[in-house]
Protein backbone atom coordinates (compact mmCIF):
# COMPACT_ATOMS: atom_id res chain seq x y z
CA UNK A 1 0.00 0.00 0.00
CA UNK A 2 2.87 2.29 0.64
CA UNK A 3 2.10 2.55 4.50
CA UNK A 4 2.32 0.01 7.16
CA UNK A 5 -0.91 -2.41 7.19
CA UNK A 6 -1.58 -5.51 9.28
CA UNK A 7 -4.05 -7.92 8.32
CA UNK A 8 -4.74 -9.94 11.07
CA UNK A 9 -5.82 -13.19 11.54
CA UNK A 10 -5.41 -14.56 7.76
CA UNK A 11 -4.49 -17.81 6.64
CA UNK A 12 -1.23 -17.97 4.38
CA UNK A 13 -0.51 -20.87 2.15
CA UNK A 14 3.05 -22.09 1.93
CA UNK A 15 4.50 -21.79 -1.80
CA UNK A 16 7.85 -24.52 -2.12
CA UNK A 17 10.11 -21.86 -3.77
CA UNK A 18 8.63 -18.37 -2.48
CA UNK A 19 7.41 -18.94 1.27
CA UNK A 20 4.24 -18.13 2.52
CA UNK A 21 1.63 -16.41 0.65
CA UNK A 22 -1.76 -14.20 2.05
CA UNK A 23 -4.70 -15.96 1.02
CA UNK A 24 -7.03 -11.85 1.27
CA UNK A 25 -10.22 -12.35 1.53
CA UNK A 26 -13.19 -10.13 0.48
CA UNK A 27 -10.56 -7.76 -0.77
CA UNK A 28 -13.12 -5.12 -2.23
CA UNK A 29 -14.29 -4.82 0.99
CA UNK A 30 -10.99 -4.90 2.34
CA UNK A 31 -9.51 -2.04 0.30
CA UNK A 32 -12.86 0.05 1.56
CA UNK A 33 -11.69 -0.87 5.64
CA UNK A 34 -8.20 0.51 4.70
CA UNK A 35 -9.52 3.76 3.08
CA UNK A 36 -11.64 3.99 6.03
CA UNK A 37 -8.99 3.95 7.94
CA UNK A 38 -6.75 6.21 6.64
CA UNK A 39 -9.47 8.47 6.10
CA UNK A 40 -9.86 8.43 9.71
CA UNK A 41 -6.03 8.67 11.10
CA UNK A 42 -6.20 11.15 13.83
CA UNK A 43 -3.35 13.42 12.35
CA UNK A 44 -2.65 14.87 9.00
CA UNK A 45 -2.12 11.88 6.18
CA UNK A 46 1.04 11.05 4.90
CA UNK A 47 2.23 11.25 1.23
CA UNK A 48 1.46 7.46 0.50
CA UNK A 49 -1.70 7.52 2.06
CA UNK A 50 -2.50 10.47 -0.05
CA UNK A 51 -1.34 8.27 -3.36
CA UNK A 52 -3.34 5.51 -1.80
CA UNK A 53 -6.43 7.38 -1.47
CA UNK A 54 -6.14 8.72 -5.14
CA UNK A 55 -5.63 5.78 -6.56
CA UNK A 56 -8.67 3.84 -4.32
CA UNK A 57 -10.76 6.20 -6.27
CA UNK A 58 -9.14 5.58 -9.67
CA UNK A 59 -7.95 8.72 -10.54
CA UNK A 60 -5.01 9.90 -11.98
CA UNK A 61 -2.80 12.79 -10.23
CA UNK A 62 -3.91 15.02 -12.90
CA UNK A 63 -7.55 13.99 -12.35
CA UNK A 64 -7.24 14.45 -8.78
CA UNK A 65 -4.80 17.73 -8.57
CA UNK A 66 -7.70 19.00 -10.39
CA UNK A 67 -10.64 18.27 -7.62
CA UNK A 68 -8.09 19.71 -4.73
CA UNK A 69 -7.75 22.82 -6.85
CA UNK A 70 -3.71 22.44 -7.01
CA UNK A 71 -1.12 21.90 -9.55
CA UNK A 72 -0.62 18.07 -10.44
CA UNK A 73 3.78 18.80 -9.42
CA UNK A 74 2.09 20.19 -6.33
CA UNK A 75 -0.02 16.71 -5.31
CA UNK A 76 3.20 14.82 -6.74
CA UNK A 77 5.54 16.79 -4.16
CA UNK A 78 2.69 15.65 -1.58
CA UNK A 79 2.51 11.86 -2.34
CA UNK A 80 6.10 11.17 -2.46
CA UNK A 81 6.73 13.49 1.21
CA UNK A 82 8.52 16.53 -0.29
CA UNK A 83 6.05 18.72 0.95
CA UNK A 84 3.12 18.56 3.92
CA UNK A 85 -0.34 19.34 2.39
CA UNK A 86 -1.12 21.47 5.24
CA UNK A 87 -4.13 21.43 7.19
CA UNK A 88 -6.63 22.49 4.54
CA UNK A 89 -5.45 20.41 2.28
CA UNK A 90 -5.47 16.96 4.21
CA UNK A 91 -9.03 18.20 5.10
CA UNK A 92 -10.04 18.71 1.36
CA UNK A 93 -8.57 15.22 0.25
CA UNK A 94 -10.13 13.50 2.83
CA UNK A 95 -13.49 15.04 1.97
CA UNK A 96 -13.02 14.64 -2.04
CA UNK A 97 -12.45 11.13 -1.68
CA UNK A 98 -15.61 10.80 0.97
CA UNK A 99 -17.52 12.75 -2.14
CA UNK A 100 -16.06 10.32 -5.07
CA UNK A 101 -16.79 6.77 -3.16
CA UNK A 102 -20.36 6.67 -2.54
CA UNK A 103 -19.79 3.13 -0.77
CA UNK A 104 -17.96 5.70 2.08
CA UNK A 105 -20.83 7.12 2.20
CA UNK A 106 -22.85 5.91 5.29
CA UNK A 107 -19.63 6.76 7.15
CA UNK A 108 -19.95 10.37 6.40
CA UNK A 109 -21.66 11.00 9.66
CA UNK A 110 -18.76 9.37 11.77
CA UNK A 111 -16.57 11.16 9.97
CA UNK A 112 -17.31 14.51 10.11
CA UNK A 113 -17.04 14.23 13.68
CA UNK A 114 -13.79 12.91 13.79
CA UNK A 115 -12.55 16.18 11.13
CA UNK A 116 -12.04 19.01 13.98
CA UNK A 117 -9.79 17.04 15.93
CA UNK A 118 -7.52 16.20 13.41
CA UNK A 119 -3.86 16.83 14.70
CA UNK A 120 -1.00 18.11 12.38
CA UNK A 121 1.22 15.15 13.96
CA UNK A 122 1.29 11.79 15.11
CA UNK A 123 3.09 10.56 18.48
CA UNK A 124 3.92 7.57 15.73
CA UNK A 125 3.83 8.77 12.69
CA UNK A 126 5.18 4.86 12.04
CA UNK A 127 2.38 3.41 13.40
CA UNK A 128 0.89 0.97 11.66
CA UNK A 129 -2.98 0.28 10.65
CA UNK A 130 -4.19 -3.28 12.25
CA UNK A 131 -6.98 -4.46 10.40
CA UNK A 132 -8.84 -7.68 10.79
CA UNK A 133 -10.65 -8.30 7.44
CA UNK A 134 -12.95 -11.08 9.11
CA UNK A 135 -14.98 -8.16 11.02
CA UNK A 136 -13.53 -5.25 9.06
CA UNK A 137 -11.94 -3.52 12.58
CA UNK A 138 -9.20 -1.49 12.22
CA UNK A 139 -7.44 0.33 14.66
CA UNK A 140 -3.67 2.26 15.05
CA UNK A 141 -1.12 0.47 16.35
CA UNK B 1 -10.56 -26.38 -12.03
CA UNK B 2 -11.32 -27.08 -15.65
CA UNK B 3 -11.34 -24.09 -17.99
CA UNK B 4 -14.15 -21.56 -18.16
CA UNK B 5 -15.32 -19.19 -20.79
CA UNK B 6 -13.93 -15.56 -20.82
CA UNK B 7 -17.03 -14.68 -19.83
CA UNK B 8 -17.94 -16.63 -16.91
CA UNK B 9 -13.98 -16.25 -15.83
CA UNK B 10 -14.39 -12.57 -15.12
CA UNK B 11 -17.43 -12.94 -13.36
CA UNK B 12 -15.64 -15.55 -11.17
CA UNK B 13 -12.59 -13.18 -10.77
CA UNK B 14 -14.97 -10.21 -9.63
CA UNK B 15 -16.88 -12.47 -7.03
CA UNK B 16 -13.31 -13.60 -5.74
CA UNK B 17 -12.88 -10.02 -4.85
CA UNK B 18 -16.26 -9.17 -3.25
CA UNK B 19 -16.70 -12.64 -1.64
CA UNK B 20 -13.99 -15.09 -1.97
CA UNK B 21 -10.44 -14.66 -1.95
CA UNK B 22 -7.36 -13.52 -3.71
CA UNK B 23 -4.12 -14.67 -3.31
CA UNK B 24 -1.02 -12.20 -4.65
CA UNK B 25 1.58 -14.61 -5.74
CA UNK B 26 5.42 -13.94 -4.41
CA UNK B 27 6.30 -13.07 -8.32
CA UNK B 28 3.08 -11.13 -8.53
CA UNK B 29 4.22 -8.64 -5.88
CA UNK B 30 7.41 -8.58 -7.11
CA UNK B 31 6.43 -7.58 -10.23
CA UNK B 32 4.15 -5.17 -9.49
CA UNK B 33 6.71 -3.35 -7.30
CA UNK B 34 9.20 -3.44 -9.91
CA UNK B 35 6.62 -1.94 -12.71
CA UNK B 36 6.63 0.99 -9.93
CA UNK B 37 2.96 -0.12 -8.74
CA UNK B 38 1.27 -0.81 -5.56
CA UNK B 39 -1.58 -3.31 -5.05
CA UNK B 40 -4.61 -1.03 -5.48
CA UNK B 41 -3.29 -0.07 -8.95
CA UNK B 42 -3.74 -4.04 -9.82
CA UNK B 43 -6.87 -4.38 -7.51
CA UNK B 44 -8.40 -1.38 -10.15
CA UNK B 45 -7.60 -4.09 -13.02
CA UNK B 46 -8.96 -6.56 -11.45
CA UNK B 47 -12.28 -5.26 -10.57
CA UNK B 48 -12.87 -3.44 -14.20
CA UNK B 49 -10.30 -4.91 -16.49
CA UNK B 50 -11.31 -7.53 -19.29
CA UNK B 51 -10.65 -10.72 -20.27
CA UNK B 52 -10.01 -10.89 -23.83
CA UNK B 53 -8.28 -13.88 -24.69
CA UNK B 54 -9.08 -17.65 -23.75
CA UNK B 55 -6.91 -19.12 -21.27
CA UNK B 56 -3.86 -21.14 -21.79
CA UNK B 57 -2.85 -23.73 -19.79
CA UNK B 58 0.30 -23.89 -17.48
CA UNK B 59 2.87 -26.56 -18.36
CA UNK B 60 3.94 -26.90 -15.20
CA UNK B 61 0.84 -27.16 -12.92
CA UNK B 62 -2.33 -28.08 -14.82
CA UNK B 63 -3.98 -24.97 -14.40
CA UNK B 64 -5.68 -22.52 -16.73
CA UNK B 65 -4.29 -19.17 -16.67
CA UNK B 66 -6.47 -16.36 -17.72
CA UNK B 67 -5.16 -12.59 -18.34
CA UNK B 68 -6.94 -9.65 -17.09
CA UNK B 69 -6.42 -6.73 -18.83
CA UNK B 70 -7.27 -2.72 -18.15
CA UNK B 71 -5.96 0.80 -17.08
CA UNK B 72 -4.16 1.63 -13.64
CA UNK B 73 -5.38 5.03 -12.25
CA UNK B 74 -2.16 6.50 -14.01
CA UNK B 75 -2.80 5.58 -17.23
CA UNK B 76 -0.89 2.36 -17.50
CA UNK B 77 -1.99 -1.01 -19.47
CA UNK B 78 -1.50 -3.76 -17.46
CA UNK B 79 -2.19 -7.21 -17.50
CA UNK B 80 -2.24 -9.33 -14.83
CA UNK B 81 -2.17 -13.01 -15.16
CA UNK B 82 -4.07 -15.43 -12.79
CA UNK B 83 -5.40 -18.77 -12.63
CA UNK B 84 -8.48 -19.87 -9.81
CA UNK B 85 -7.15 -22.54 -7.27
CA UNK B 86 -11.03 -23.08 -6.60
CA UNK B 87 -13.87 -21.56 -7.52
CA UNK B 88 -13.89 -18.54 -4.87
CA UNK B 89 -10.36 -18.14 -5.12
CA UNK B 90 -8.06 -16.41 -7.40
CA UNK B 91 -3.81 -16.50 -7.42
CA UNK B 92 -2.20 -13.82 -8.63
CA UNK B 93 0.74 -14.99 -10.63
CA UNK B 94 2.04 -11.89 -12.71
CA UNK B 95 1.59 -8.39 -13.78
CA UNK B 96 2.92 -6.71 -16.67
CA UNK B 97 2.74 -3.23 -18.53
CA UNK B 98 1.81 -2.99 -21.58
CA UNK B 99 3.60 0.62 -22.69
CA UNK B 100 2.19 0.15 -26.10
CA UNK B 101 -1.43 0.66 -24.52
CA UNK B 102 -0.71 3.16 -21.70
CA UNK B 103 -2.59 6.18 -22.17
CA UNK B 104 -1.42 9.83 -20.57
CA UNK B 105 -4.44 11.41 -18.12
Amino acid sequence: MGFPVELQRIQVIECPKCGPEAIIPHMDELMNTVAMAVLSRPCMLTGPMVRFLRKYVNKSAREFAEFLHVDHTHLSKIENDHLDPGAPLDKLVRLTVMGLQPKLAEDIKEFMELMPNIKDSCLDEEAEIQIDPATGIYQYA
Amino acid sequence: MNAVAVALAIDMLRDCLSDGKVIPGRHFLDELTNEGLTLPDAWQVLRAGCIFNPPEPDIKTGEWKYTVEGYAPEGQWLAIIFSFKQIDTAYLITVFSVAAKGRHI
